[in-house]
């Protein structure tokens, strides 16, 4: 797959649809990759772009997107011993670890955090929240959302800016498919709520 | 945390993101990350340098005082002191 120069976020970032022979497949990549350090080249290649736009998504910054994908795939290749198939792609572990890094590079800085989304997705969050999808509506959910938590944020950004299944949510962020689902249900109640107030009072 | 939303922000086109690829490098990162501390050489790693720095220094304070107590303790020779 080569990305077009116009590239196609969901396409960049979604590596999780895969057949089980696609992921067999993988795992005897990864398996390989255990045994021979020079075997994770290949994973490398595969999964370079996609680590790099989701890193790019949270930095808006290129270089220190760079430098966040090379520690990325480091922790990666260090740790790879540790892997352990959970049904899903290998990409879903590599973004738990860009997560961390990313986490950890803006508590260390305290600079602000990026949260790249596109007006469809907030559209989207409008519409789950069955209110009236207009631009005034729209910048009330970009102020409910800047009050949001980091990890209530980590959620709406994968759920809805980035479209993932919930399954690969649970693994990147460390919790059950399940809790997943319930955790992204109160943060969908919680912005209800503030957009809700917020038209209240005005 | 504080956050800047990007609205309809570009993507780096997969030339650019390209152009930061470099699996020689990581190789090499990952050949420094898990050689065994006693290969590593000390003075490149400014922390682990530190650290073995503080623990010799305390090491030599700690002989120094220890071989003064033990002077104090010593009984004084009476005949040889006259």
């Amino acid at each position: 797959m080569y990305l077009s120069e116009t590239i196609s976020i969901r396409t960049a970032l979604n590596a999780h649809h895969k057949t089980e022979r696609e992921l067999q497949e993988e795992l005897q990549q990864v398996e390989a990759a255990k045994a021979d350090p020079d075997k994770f080249a290949v994973l490398y290649d595969k999964y370079f772009r996609n680590i790099f736009v989701f890193v790019h998504r949270r930095t808006g910054d290129e270089e220190l997107t760079a430098d966040l994908t090379q520690h990325v795939f480091l922790k990666a290749m260090v740790n790879i011993k540790r892997y352990e198939y959970k049904g899903v792609p290998f990409s879903a572990w590599l973004f738990r670890i860009a997560l961390n890094e990313i986490n950890m590079y803006f508590r260390k800085s305290n600079k602000t955090r990026v949260v790249s989304l596109e007006n469809e997705s907030l559209a989207h969050i409008i519409t789950e929240a069955k209110e009236n999808d207009n631009e005034d509506n729209r910048k009330l959910l970009l102020g409910a959302l800047s009050k949001l938590k980091e990890d209530e944020m980590m959620l709406v950004e994968l759920r809805f800016f980035e479209g993932r299944p919930f399954a690969e949510i649970g693994v990147i962020t460390g919790i059950t498919e399940n809790n997943a689902k319930v955790k992204m249900y109160r943060v969908l109640d919680k912005l209800k709520g503030m957009l809700k107030g917020k038209m209240g009072d005005g | 945390m504080s956050y800047k939303f990007n609205i309809n922000n570009t993507t780096p086109s997969a030339g650019q993101i390209d152009r930061h690829k470099d699996f020689k490098k990581l190789r090499a990162n990952y050949e420094e990350a898990v050689k065994p501390l006693y290969k590593k050489k000390l003075y490149k790693d400014m922390r682990t340098f530190l650290v073995v720095l503080i623990i010799l220094l305390l090491t030599y304070v700690l002989v120094e005082v220890f071989e003064n107590e033990d002077k104090k303790d010593m009984p004084v020779n009476k005949e040889q002191n006259k």
